[in-house]
């Protein structure tokens, strides 16, 4: 059992990667933003993704391949 | 003891301390927009603030034209403004000047080099360097209140010939 917290405690550390703050560009990409009407979450993304899964009816407004990840 | 796991946990994850750059850390070369390398030692004998910002950064943004301002109104008093993007775009950069025009030196650092020296902890963040070019004061973040504050410094720097 010492072993296994052992081994979640060095993995809970590998988690805390440090994003300098010149590199948070990324983060503030418009699919970061739960508010966003096109985020990954809540938003076209999955509308389109569910149009393509259940191909029921034509697609939506987001543009990209037929995997509605992109 | 129990504790002893969460309390290394939290010490691994802890920030680093704030930035308190050295006068050597600001003597550097980067190239401009069009290419064309700029040195903090071209600036010599005057006040310099230079500051470390991003088209992705909204108080960045929210400063340009304070910035643009100050420029502008004591240029002729011997201060300059060195503003350093980290994008790592050249064409975002380029839109972003397009919309917003500015008159002081905007500099390109997208590998993030010069903050990395500086140990940056904020975006966007403001050295102010005097006319002997030493650190006269570390700015970190921009509120609107930030703009009397930054002013008066500013001020006092270019007074205290």
């Amino acid at each position: 059992m010492r072993w296994i917290g052992a081994l979640m405690l060095v993995g809970a550390l590998g988690a805390c990667a440090e994003v300098k703050a010149w590199q948070r560009g990324p983060l503030t990409h418009a699919s970061m933003d739960p508010n966003d009407k096109c985020n990954l979450v809540n938003g076209e993304f999955v509308a389109h993704g569910l149009d393509v899964r259940e191909g029921a009816k034509p697609g939506g407004t987001v543009a990209g391949g037929g995997c509605g990840c992109n | 003891m129990r504790a002893a796991p969460l309390l290394l946990l939290l010490a691994a994850c802890a920030t680093a301390p704030k930035v308190a750059p050295k006068a050597e850390a600001l003597d550097f070369t980067l190239p401009d927009t069009t290419g064309k390398s700029v040195s903090t030692k071209d600036f010599a004998g005057k006040v310099v603030l230079v500051d470390f910002w991003a088209t992705w950064c909204k108080p960045c943004e929210a400063s340009f034209p304070f910035y643009d301002a100050i420029a502008k109104k004591y240029g002729e008093r011997g201060f300059e403004i060195l503003a350093v993007s980290v994008d790592e775009e050249d064409a975002d950069v380029a839109a972003f000047l397009e919309a917003k025009p500015v008159s002081f030196t905007v500099l390109r650092d997208p590998a993030g080099s010069i903050p990395e020296r500086l140990n940056l902890q904020t975006m966007p963040t403001a050295v102010l360097l005097g006319r002997d070019g030493s650190v006269k004061h570390v700015h970190e973040g921009f509120f609107d209140e930030d703009r009397k504050a930054i002013t008066k410094l500013v001020e006092a720097e270019l007074g205290a010939e």
